[in-house]
């Protein structure tokens, strides 16, 4: 499963409507590449990227409590 | 990674040096039984992992157990004192991605000293050399690399799934255990990232979700009452730990009363029929023991009752009629005697009345000497012979001796017994209305007794009929006995209340589980009420952002594989129908079937969504087949059915030959390469054509390996064995 397949996977998701994070129409178009000020997008990007990478869970916990402390 | 071939050097019953290439797609090895099939499997066994399988104890085993045994017992045969032999299996794969072509190469030395004893080298010797596009090659020693390179090859994991002996099916997915569906869908699939992430968010979101709550608790404006909701928040998520481990075990024993309950599905009915079988034949056991019990009962009262009720009689009053009409005619004759005798007596009587002198008046020897005397003494008057009165003298005398001839009654018999047969005719009398009646008693008596038999004899008729009826019953079904079909009508009623209790307490667990996330969040609340001073935004929306990750990579991962499962039963459908196109049994559909745990089983259902209970066992294998295929199929992207080749040796030995095409076609349309190596298709040239037309452009190599042996005498000789290898195409 690619990157930006992944992500809208987890993006196609009921919750992420039902907060108001995004509709799936936007999802759809969605591109792994695209800037977005969604923190969720955030989380879930750097999470992507850390599976790809090879990061432990520990390692990822870090990354992600760095980027939502910003 | 294609395996491009597969050269075996003096390897087991391979003399020689015999090589197979293979093709991406259907690569079929034929050969019969005792041709070489399994020494072939263990050839790519044996270069990947040093180890053979060992037929006769059922395990693998390493080089260092096996030692000389893996070299072909022709070459050992032919090796000369001082010479030695080496046996070897190279198997060259290729990786299309990085272009690049592995050697693979392990072998193993034997030798003979001059005395012509054979020495076996402890080991084998393994090396891997790397050739890239350029042809440039170079060996791998780093052992990193090999191992990574082997695991790249075929992982751990994967192997039971793509690498595996007809005998192993069955155990690829164990019905019995609801996880083994799972595990493989986990190994096969790309759902375990998700895994990752769930765990992440998890753990992520606990680290915030502490963080937040010791800020609040620094900002609190009543720190003994911050701190009382604190534990009361901690009992509470003890609780609801508590309660999820007591939803675990109930949703366990859910799952398990389900799975009982379903396999039990398909003998309940056949243990039902047996069991109440079994329960009319006790009944009617019972029944013969009553009539039994009564006929002894009864033939030991007929003894009794020849004495005391005079049954020794029975019979006798014939005897009687017979004795009474004889002592009829004995009275009458006796009658007429005395009859006779009395008138005789009377007419005498009546003479002597005649007479005015009683007899023997005078005395007859007075009477003698008056005659002589011819005078008459007591008129004294003379009686001159032939007078008067000498006459009436003579008649004097005649008269005394009629009187000592007096007539007297004619005994019947020789000795009176006449008071006795009176007495015998009396008793009978008396005895013939009790003779009477003890024969109505007998009658009755052996009337019943010949009903009782006759009744035993029914119930026993039945009962035997019944006994062959279970045995057939027995025989027919999947039950094992008649003890077993207790045990199975029991365990599936007890399995039932099971399912009922487990339900009932899965939902007063959930009901108490939501209560209590309600008072967590009442709380939650109060604490925030507690707090004087403002929490951080940015640990706010971290702490909410974490939670909804949390919750959207849970909710990700069951929504993935719920579709996946999905998939699968299609695929897995489809492969089903394509294996079994050829045999005609009740096949079914198969159903994957979520259990209360979680896990996923599959199910053979009808049309009418019951499960099949008559399905045969070769249908039952191919479903956990065509599971299996629909795992690494399901998606083109699959990393097993793109990296990793199928290797399998008699995959379809358990099913009839109608299945290997079918198991055939499914493969090839799955793998990216598949080498089965099998029997179904040896000596058979119509299934070959078959073969060959069915798969198509997909279709790889195709050989007929025979053992080389033709003659009696050569054929007792391991020395002489060697395989004959044949492209057929």
């Amino acid at each position: 499963m690619s990157k930006e397949d992944l992500l809208k996977e987890f993006l196609m998701d009921d919750i992420v409507e039902e907060k108001g994070y995004m509709t799936k129409e936007d999802v759809s178009k969605l591109k792994f590449i695209d800037h977005s000020n969604s923190k969720l997008i955030s989380v879930l990007k750097i999470a992507i990227l850390g599976k790809n990478d090879g990061d432990s869970v520990d390692t990822m916990v870090r990354k992600l409590n760095q980027t939502l402390n910003k | 990674m294609v395996i491009n071939s597969i050269t075996l050097t003096n390897f087991q019953c391979y003399f020689g040096e015999m090589k197979f290439e293979f093709k991406a797609g259907l690569n079929v090895v034929i050969g019969d039984n005792g041709a070489g099939k399994s020494k072939l499997y263990d050839a790519f066994y044996w270069v990947l992992y040093d180890q053979v399988f060992d037929s006769l104890n059922r395990e693998f085993k390493k080089t260092n157990q096996v030692k000389g045994n893996l070299v072909s017992d022709k070459a050992k045969a032919l090796c000369e004192p001082g010479e030695m032999v080496k046996t070897e299996v190279e198997m060259v794969v290729y990786n299309p991605k990085q272009e690049m072509e592995y050697t693979l190469t392990r072998s193993y030395t034997v030798s003979k000293n001059d005395s012509g004893v054979l020495r076996q080298d402890p080991e084998s010797n393994f090396t891997i050399l790397k050739t890239d596009k350029f042809k440039i090659s170079r060996p791998m020693v780093n052992q990193a690399d090999i191992a990574s390179l082997l695991k790249g090859i075929l992982p751990d994991d994967v192997k039971p799934y793509m690498w595996f002996q007809g005998e192993q099916v069955d155990s690829l997915i164990d019905f019995k255990n609801n996880s083994t569906l799972t595990h493989a869908i986990n190994v096969l699939s790309d759902i375990r990232e998700f895994d990752f992430f769930e765990e992440v968010s998890q753990k992520a979101y606990e680290a915030a979700e502490k963080e937040y709550h010791r800020r609040l608790k620094e900002a609190s404006s009543d720190t003994r009452k911050n701190e009382e909701l604190e534990n009361q928040k901690q009992r509470i998520q003890r609780d609801l730990a508590r309660l999820e481990e007591e939803k675990k075990l109930a949703a366990e024993n859910l799952t398990y009363a389900v799975e009982r309950k379903d396999l039990l599905l398909n003998k309940v009915d056949d243990a039902q029929q047996i069991k109440s079988l079994n329960n009319r034949e006790s009944h009617l056991k019972e029944r013969l023991k009553e009539i039994d019990e009564r006929l002894v009962k009864m033939k030991a009262g007929i003894n009794k009752s020849l004495i005391s009720r005079n049954w020794i009689l029975k019979g006798a009053g014939s005897l009687v009629d017979m004795f009474a009409e004889k002592y009829d005619i004995y009275s009458q004759t006796r009658n007429r005697q005395e009859a006779a005798f009395s008138a005789k007596k009377e007419a005498l009587d009546e003479l002597y009345k005649e007479f005015r002198l009683p007899v023997d008046v005078p005395e007859p020897i007075f009477v003698k000497q008056m005659l002589e005397k011819e005078h008459c003494l007591v008129c004294d008057r003379e009686a001159p012979n032939g007078s008067a009165p000498y006459l009436k003298i003579l008649e004097l005398l005649e008269r005394s001796k009629a009187h000592k001839q007096k007539p007297k009654p004619e005994p019947i018999t020789k000795h009176d017994f006449s008071k006795e047969f009176k007495s015998l005719y009396q008793n009978g009398l008396s005895l013939q209305g009790m003779i009477n009646h003890a024969d109505h008693e007998i009658r009755t008596a052996i009337g019943d007794i010949l009903e009782s038999e006759a009744k035993y004899k029914e119930v026993k008729g039945e009962l035997d009929s019944i006994q062959r009826e279970i045995m057939e019953a027995v025989n027919a079904s999947s039950v094992s006995s008649i003890d077993s079909s207790i045990d199975i009508v029991n365990e599936f009623q007890s399995q039932l209340e099971a399912i009922v209790s487990s339900e009932k307490k899965l939902d007063r667990l959930k009901y108490e589980a939501e209560a209590k996330q309600k008072e967590g969040k009442k709380i939650d609340e109060e604490l925030k009420g507690l707090s004087t001073g403002k929490i951080s935004p940015i640990l706010e929306e971290k702490k909410n952002v974490l939670e909804d990750f949390r919750d959207i990579a849970k909710s990700t991962r069951e929504r993935v594989f719920n579709r996946l499962i999905l998939q699968l039963e299609e695929e897995a459908n489809h492969h089903y129908y394509s294996m079994t196109a050829e045999n005609k049994s009740v096949r079914g559909r198969i159903k994957l079937e979520k259990q209360a745990n979680g896990n996923y089983m599959p199910k053979n259902l009808d049309s009418e969504g019951r499960i099949l209970t008559s399905i045969n066992d070769s249908n039952i294998i191919l479903i956990k087949l065509a599971v299996i295929m629909a795992i690494i199929s399901a998606k083109k992207s699959s990393p097993a059915a793109d990296l990793y080749p199928l290797i399998t040796d008699a995959p379809t030995s358990k099913f009839g030959d109608n299945y290997a095409i079918g198991f055939c076609r499914a493969a090839s349309q799955v793998y990216s390469q598949s080498i089965v190596i099998s029997k179904d298709f040896y000596n058979k040239p119509d299934l070959q054509q078959r073969l060959f037309s069915e798969a198509g452009e997909k279709i790889g190599n195709i050989y007929l390996i025979e053992p080389s042996l033709s003659e009696e005498v050569q054929r007792e000789h391991r020395d002489e064995l060697e395989v004959r290898l044949t492209k057929i195409r």
